[in-house]
């Protein structure tokens, strides 16, 4: 399709739904009906089936005409995790039910899958769910839950048999928020705000109808989730000079007193190294839809955290004595995580995360060096065994 | 000879640094740190332990101005067991900067906790005094001032034209003082308004101008040796973790990608320390010395707890742990008393390596 054509459907939107006199949930569901959410999905899933980079267009269309968006700071777990992982292993009741107001922001979601015992190695949940007439009563203790304090709804990585190897006994569900049986503790972050949360699950009743893919199946879909996980946090589709290489290129334009060379010349690789990485998200965006992503989608991960931890300590060092400055400690659960809308020191802090979170970016090296390069495995002492027989 | 009084030294530092540290380990454990209320208090307990318990007050002011006539080196053995302990005090500011200078300039004391007013990120040698004396007054601010309390806030500023040290109390009329929402909260700064102060004049011209960059070098040099405790808690923190935490059915620090990050580590948190301990010990090369160590320390300090914090995962990145407190003085601290790069163009003059151009 090309952009014109794409236009000319979003006019049709635009048309029959004027953004000023629609109610904003009217306008975001009649874009989701139109296929014009996110056109890389399939038809019928708010999608055209065309490719992801082809957004590009629609949202500048929608915007030009003063249309709300769905707010996706606020909801980047469900946009970039959930909903890709239910429509390759959802039942059609499934994704019908959840995705359209996912997309919209009507329901929030969160992640359950890091425990105090399970980080990098993600297959070693204890969390267990057993099967009780068609519901399952999930037991455990999660842990870094971003955002749950919001979370109508979060994917969830449970044991279901102990005695299968480590990677088999897992599955995958969706976890109401809302049932007696979940208690979500804000956890302190080094920014001041509590972002994350732990969250203790006390015979929590997940009916067999929110189970993703097959019991046992956990591992795989679980992979597919962190896959879809590091390509959203990778990031793309912006123009250049978005994201954390704006924020720091407009702190260098706007303090000529402050420029030093050297800090010049770091500034200019990482520019470099910034706009390299937007070119290598926009040819992953212009891949055909089947494609998934994979291990080699990890390097966009690796380089996103790297950049985005040089520039905010560059931008701090760049701002000497009022770089020494924080805006605010004061401890809040906030809504969504915005780089912007914070001071340089919550940049420098949070960015530390970015290496962190979805997976470390020495787990992710192991990745490439063994999934892509196909170099040996480390040696695994858990391999091959039950479960509950492994020394944890 | 020579050797026995060096042996004699060594044993002396040893003795000193583990006073310090078991005092910090009883007034300021780590988990005392991250309740950022109490901080003030804290200060207050851990100055008090250093000043009157284990009687450092005074220690670099020559006993013939009242002081103990100590060493730069002393107070860099007790510099490195406060940034072990990253705790928060006035040593570093007082102690070694702003007490000894105004007993260079020839004021008789007492010295309190005397505090320079210039922004923190201050270098030795790079010091524009931009507060001007008219008729006996001053007006003006300074930003991000390190170390302000209730002591004497030491004042560079310009008298007809000449740089000049004047001195004025912190609660004399006419001066404000705004506390600032500090990255690191354990070393907490100030903005510093003066408003028509009365400021009396205590030296000028050369004189002033060596007592501000020696005061200035002599911090430096504490700060390098702080920030080596500093690198050794964030190593040795990390060395524990990775000793302790399974994954994959193995101690992390079973990995190899961990251990040779740790092993390099080690290499510069030692290199740092041999750089801060010549910088501190030297007495005909200080210079150099200074600027070679604050270069590095600064560096190795930053690496080590950015290491830290990524090899702790999850946990690193919780207010609970106090290792963004680490992080957090690191980072500050990496620009404190002049960035790595302007003690290199320092030291580049100094030992005459011209940049290009
Ligand atoms: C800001 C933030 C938000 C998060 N949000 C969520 C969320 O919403 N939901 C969720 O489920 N989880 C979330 N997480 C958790 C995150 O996925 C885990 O923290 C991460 O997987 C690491 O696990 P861990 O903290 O247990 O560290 P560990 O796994 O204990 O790792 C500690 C260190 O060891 C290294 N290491 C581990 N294994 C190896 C190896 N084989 N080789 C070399 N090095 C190794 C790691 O790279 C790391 O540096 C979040 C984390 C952060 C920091």
């Amino acid at each position: 399709m090309s952009a014109a054509d794409l236009e000319h459907l979003a006019a049709r939107l635009l048309a029959a739904h004027p953004p000023a006199s629609t109610d904003r949930l009217d306008f975001l569901r009649a874009q989701y009906d139109a296929g014009l959410a996110w056109v890389g999905k399939p038809v019928g899933r708010g999608g055209l089936g065309l490719t992801v980079s082809d957004q590009v267009v629609v949202d500048a269309a929608l915007r030009a005409a003063g249309a709300p968006d769905n707010d996706p700071a606020a909801n980047s777990i469900g946009l970039g995790m959930a909903a890709p992982t239910l429509l390759r292993y959802g039942t059609p009741d499934q994704v019908d039910r959840f995705l359209p107001p996912l997309w919209t922001g009507e329901e929030i979601w969160c992640q359950l899958f890091s425990e105090p015992g399970a980080g990098s190695d993600l297959a070693n949940v204890s969390t267990s769910a057993t099967l009780d007439g068609d519901t399952w009563v999930v037991n455990g203790q999660k842990v870094w839950t971003s955002g749950a304090q919001n979370a109508r709804f979060a994917i969830l990585v449970a044991r279901t048999d102990p005695s299968a190897f480590k990677h088999a006994g897992l599955t995958y569900f969706v976890c109401p928020m809302d049932d007696p049986g979940v208690d979500v503790r804000p956890l302190r972050q080094i920014t001041g705000e509590a972002e994350f949360n732990e969250v203790f699950l006390t015979d929590v009743r997940i009916p067999d109808s929110l189970r993703i893919g097959a019991v046992g199946q956990g591992w795989e879909v679980a992979t597919a989730t962190l896959n879809n996980e590091r390509v959203a946090i990778g990031g793309g589709g912006a123009p250049r000079e978005s994201g954390m290489i704006g924020v720091v290129a407009q702190a260098w334009r706007s303090h000529p007193e402050r420029r030093r060379p050297v800090l010049h010349d770091r500034l200019m690789r990482l520019w470099i190294d910034a706009e390299v990485a937007r070119l290598a998200a926009e040819r992953v965006r212009r891949r055909p839809a089947h494609v998934t992503p994979g291990p080699g989608d990890s390097a966009a991960k690796v380089t996103f955290a790297r950049i985005a931890q040089q520039l905010t300590a560059l931008e701090v060092e760049l701002l000497g004595d009022d770089g020494m400055r924080y805006d605010d400690w004061t401890m809040r659960r906030p809504e969504r995580v915005s780089f912007t809308g914070r001071g340089p020191g919550y940049r420098y802090l949070r960015a530390k995360g970015n290496s962190i979170e979805g997976g470390t970016s020495e787990v992710l090296l192991n990745l490439i060096a063994e999934r892509v390069l196909g170099l040996p495995a480390e040696h695994r002492p858990d391999k091959g065994i039950p479960w509950n027989e492994s020394a944890r | 000879m020579e050797r026995e009084r060096t042996m004699t030294a060594t044993a002396e530092s040893t003795a000193l640094a583990e006073t310090v540290r078991r005092m910090l380990e009883r007034v300021a454990p780590a988990t005392s740190l991250v309740h950022e209320d109490g901080l003030d208090a804290l200060l207050r307990r851990v100055d008090a332990a250093l000043d009157d318990e284990i009687g450092l007050a005074g220690l670099l002011v020559p006993e013939s101005q009242g002081g103990l006539g100590g060493e730069l080196s002393d107070a860099a053995t007790v510099a490195t067991e406060l940034g072990r302990a990253c705790a928060p005090s006035r040593f570093v500011t007082a102690t070694v900067l702003a007490g000894p200078l105004l007993a260079d300039v020839g004021h008789a004391g007492p010295f309190g906790a005397a505090c320079l007013v210039v922004p923190w990120g201050t270098a030795p040698g790079e010091l524009l005094p931009r507060l001007v004396v008219v008729d006996g007054l001053v007006s003006g601010s300074v930003r991000s001032v390190a170390g302000v309390g209730d002591g004497p806030l030491v004042l560079p500023v310009t008298v007809d034209g000449e740089t000049a040290v004047a001195i004025v109390s912190a609660d004399a009329p006419g001066v404000g003082l705004a506390p600032v929402t500090s990255l690191d909260t354990t070393r907490p700064l100030t903005d510093v308004t003066l408003d028509g102060v009365a400021v009396q004049v205590l030296a000028t011209g050369r004189r002033a101008v060596d007592a501000l960059d020696a005061g200035l070098e002599r911090a430096a040099v504490a700060l390098a040796a702080e920030q080596v405790g500093l690198a050794s808690w964030c190593l040795s923190t990390t060395v524990d973790h990775v000793q302790q935490r399974r994954q994959f059915g193995r101690l992390l620090g079973s990995f190899q990608a961990l251990k040779h990050r740790l092993a390099t580590l080690w290499i510069e948190v030692d290199s740092a320390s041999v750089a801060a301990e010549a910088a501190a010990t030297t007495t005909s090369d200080r210079a150099v010395l200074a600027s070679a160590a604050q270069s590095m320390c600064s560096e190795v300090a930053l690496h080590a707890a950015e290491e830290c914090i990524q090899m702790l995962g999850g946990i690193g990145m919780t207010w609970e742990h106090p290792a963004h407190l680490y992080l957090k003085r690191a980072l500050v601290d990496l620009n404190a008393l002049g960035t790595p790069e302007q003690h290199r163009r320092r030291l580049a003059t100094l030992v005459d390596l011209p940049p290009a151009g």
